[in-house]
């Protein structure tokens, strides 16, 4: 075409072609890039009316070529050829090309392509020698443009629904994991609606399905007790909080389960943050926690010693009972040989029972004498059983001591007063034909003596009489015949200690001991004068007991107060060997002795009965000290009797 | 063996004829005029014939027991006085029922000794014989 001034036919032509490119490009928006090069090669072939036209975008990623051409095959391969030796010049290029195969050379204008990073061009053959025209280099020059920008629209697609897909796959991974998790996964929103809980989840809230639950409020599902403390914590999460929680829940069909759940933060899409939350179902393990606290506490508050061993018999659990039984602490007791609880003379008994244990046998109620911290022998019932570890292999014993101490005294007292009982019987049978017997000869002895003239025959007469008394004595108190009936009388409590004194001299004098009397004030009280009676014989004979050969004994009668009241003291002191500590506590039990062969363990206790019945007081001073021991009892007895109750069983007869 | 007239100073009761005997004789050594009976129902009837001033008996015997005995005495000769003795403890318990029934007797716990019992018949009706003679 030439330099030829352009006709108004080519100024119509240019701006028509500049129009559909100025509005066709548009349509390149969006567009894939390959489809956008084929699109722009076809409008350049038509539009500028040429032979040829292509389109080369290439990089090391990707290339992108088309080519459109009616009689001019290899087109693109050649002006890639001709811009591979023109060194890929970045300004539009205008050559002749001739191949063989074509009917005639292709006058050839280049228009590189601006893409940042990447060789472009657009180029368009014409076999008519006046191309380019200047519009033709216009044309091709404001396609390029387009192109450009339509590749790089198209290039930022690419580019975002590759992202978009990356997202996807990331996200579908991301749900394949939360949703094949044992464990509760959900998101909960600041208000409480279930945004996404996965197939755990459901389970837990005994949804059947995703669409049972999603959307419902949370807040719903959980315990009425928890549901504030849910909030709460849900809010500050919601706020930015990592946190975690317990509560309980109950699901959509009633169970109630305790959760434990940890969370996080989570900003979503739309900009709110919501709680992403891993929630473990703790009820198993809770309900577990709760059984061995249960036990523990158990085990803890029991009255009986609770101890387990190993296999060696090394204790590895001690409870507060085997303290209070055993003396010993846990630390005192952990890691140590069982054996130390074992009299010696017993110690075969733990091969025994570790025997019997390895076998996996229990031993029950085995009744045996254990030793305790501070010696003490104990009566024990044990009960031992086997402890196995989870594989079912016996690895110890656990052991169950009850301290049957007490229960044994009772039985021995019982025993004791079977027996009193039955001599009781029997003394009641034997009472009559003993004191007639004795009354006569009494009478007889005592005439016999009134008779005589011979003065050795008198004094005969006189010690049988003696020896009677004595006789008499014994079976009064034996056979418990202080028995008195009248009631309460008037009672010079001196008058009466000296006159009843006498009967001890023998027994005393026997023992070489000597009984002195002290009466400061013959105090008149009113009292049930047989049980008096008994009451000092008890002390005084105790005294006699208790004193060494050669001892003394002081009997001082005087008149006392007590809280204003006027009354009297009596005691009786010896130089004997004083009570025992140990001894102390048990001293007004019934059936209490020290005398194992002679005491009715009865005496001390009978006397205490007798004052309490009579509103008085006895006090004990002791001391074992060698040299300096002795025991002294005071009794304090009021003047006026007001009220003296009904027998309260203070004597022999009613104890049996 | 009331020798005399007069009604006796006490009536001694046991069916245990030898306690009965030796008390009688140990109580007239002391020149009271004593009688002996060896039931209660022997006693009671002697003394509806001639009272004494006491009575020391026995409890349990045959057919009338010592505490009948004195209750009925009490009831029907209160100015006799009565002494009970007894070597046996089922008396407490006959004692009691009397007891409960208003009476209140002394017991003495057998064996007594003479000397014992002597001081508590003088304390009771003076010293013998009977009756004292009136001082001046």
């Amino acid at each position: 075409m030439g330099k030829a001034e352009p006709t108004i036919r080519d100024l119509q032509r240019v701006i028509r072609d500049l129009v559909s490119l100025a509005t066709i490009p548009a349509s390149w928006i969006g567009r894939e890039e390959r489809h956008v090069a084929e699109s722009a090669a076809s409008l350049i072939l038509h539009t500028l009316r040429v032979d040829a036209a292509c389109v080369c975008i290439a990089s090391s990623q990707h290339s992108i070529k088309a080519e459109k051409t009616f009689a001019y095959a290899g087109f693109l391969a050649a002006v890639n050829e001709l811009q591979a030796e023109l060194s890929q010049n970045a300004s539009p290029t205008i050559e002749t090309l001739t191949r063989p195969a074509w009917a005639v050379p292709l006058r050839v204008l280049i228009q590189p392509i601006g893409i940042a990073g990447e060789f472009g061009f657009i180029a368009a053959g014409c076999a008519s020698s006046g191309f380019p025209s200047e519009a033709d280099s216009l044309l091709l020059s404001v396609t390029a443009n387009q192109l450009s920008v339509a590749f790089q629209t198209a290039r930022l697609l690419e580019d975002k629904r590759a992202s978009e897909q990356a997202a996807r796959e990331s996200e579908e991974r991301f749900r394949a994991i939360v949703d094949t998790t044992p464990e509760c996964v959900k998101l909960v929103a600041r208000d409480g609606a279930l945004l996404h809980i996965n197939s755990a989840g459901l389970a837990l809230v005994e949804a059947d399905d995703a669409a049972a639950a999603i959307g419902r409020n949370v807040y719903d599902l959980i315990a009425p007790e928890d549901r504030d403390r849910f909030r709460v914590f849900n809010e500050r999460v919601c706020d930015g909080e990592r946190s975690s929680l317990q509560f309980d829940i109950i699901g959509l069909k009633g169970s109630r389960r305790k959760m434990e759940t940890q969370a996080a933060p989570l900003r979503t899409a739309s900009g709110a943050t919501v709680q992403l939350a891993i929630t473990h179902d703790v009820t198993e393990r809770s309900r577990a926690a709760e059984a061995r606290h249960r036990l523990a506490a158990i085990v803890e508050s029991s009255d009986d010693a609770i101890i387990s061993k190993d296999l060696r018999g090394i204790v590895t659990s001690w409870n507060r009972g085997a303290e209070a039984v055993f003396g010993y602490r846990p630390d005192e007791m952990i890691g140590q040989p069982i054996l130390r609880l074992i009299p010696p003379e017993l110690h075969n008994d733990e091969s025994r029972i570790l025997q019997t244990i390895c076998r996996g046998e229990r031993i029950q109620h085995f009744e045996t004498v254990r030793v305790t911290k501070d010696g003490r022998r104990i009566d024990v019932s044990l009960t031992i059983s086997p402890v196995r570890d989870d594989s079912g292999r016996i690895v110890g014993a656990a052991k169950i001591a009850r301290d049957i101490s007490q229960r044994k005294d009772t039985e021995r007292a019982l025993r004791t007063t079977e027996r009193l009982a039955s001599v009781g019987r029997l003394a009641a049978t034997v009472a009559h034909e003993i004191n007639n017997p004795l009354e006569a000869v009494t009478n007889l002895v005592y005439l016999a003596r009134k008779a005589t003239l011979r003065d050795d025959v008198r004094e005969f007469l006189s010690n049988a009489e003696e020896e009677l008394e004595r006789v008499a004595q014994i079976t009064k108190q034996t056979l418990g015949f202080y028995r008195e009936t009248k009631g309460i009388a008037t009672l010079q409590v001196g008058s009466t200690v000296e006159s009843f004194i006498s009967v001890f001299s023998r027994r005393a004098r026997n023992k070489d001991a000597t009984i002195r009397t002290d009466i400061h004030a013959d105090v008149a009280i009113e009292a049930v004068p047989g049980e008096i009676r008994q009451l000092i014989g008890n002390l005084v004979a105790n005294s006699i007991d208790a004193v060494a050969p050669g001892g003394r004994i002081a009997v001082r009668v005087a008149a006392a107060q007590r809280g204003g009241e006027d009354g009297v003291r009596l005691t009786v002191a010896d130089d004997g060997h004083g009570i025992p500590e140990k001894v102390r506590a048990h001293l007004f039990q019934p059936f209490f002795t020290t005398k194992r062969d002679v005491g009715t363990g009865l005496g001390l206790w009978v006397g205490k009965s007798i004052v309490d019945k009579h509103r008085g007081s006895i006090r004990l001073r002791t001391s074992t000290r060698p040299g300096r021991s002795g025991t002294v009892f005071s009794v304090f007895l009021p003047c006026h009797a007001t009220s003296v109750p009904e027998d309260t069983g203070a004597t022999l007869q009613q104890a049996v | 063996m009331n020798l005399t007239n007069n009604p006796p100073d006490i009536l001694v009761v046991d069916d245990e004829k030898r306690i009965a005997d030796t008390l009688a004789l140990i109580l007239r050594s002391k020149d009271y005029l004593v009688t002996t009976a060896y039931n209660g129902l022997e006693a009671y009837e002697s003394c509806r014939k001639v009272a004494p001033r006491l009575v020391i008996t026995d409890v349990v015997m045959p057919q009338m027991n010592g505490v009948e005995l004195a209750m009925k005495l009490r009831l029907e000769i209160p100015e006799c006085s009565v002494l009970l003795f007894s070597g046996q403890a089922s008396t407490a318990d006959m004692l009691r029922e009397a007891n409960e029934r208003g009476f209140e007797f002394e017991l003495l716990a057998k064996p007594v000794h003479p000397e014992q019992l002597l001081t508590r018949v003088r304390e009771l009706i003076g010293s013998g014989p009977s009756p004292a003679p009136p001082r001046n």
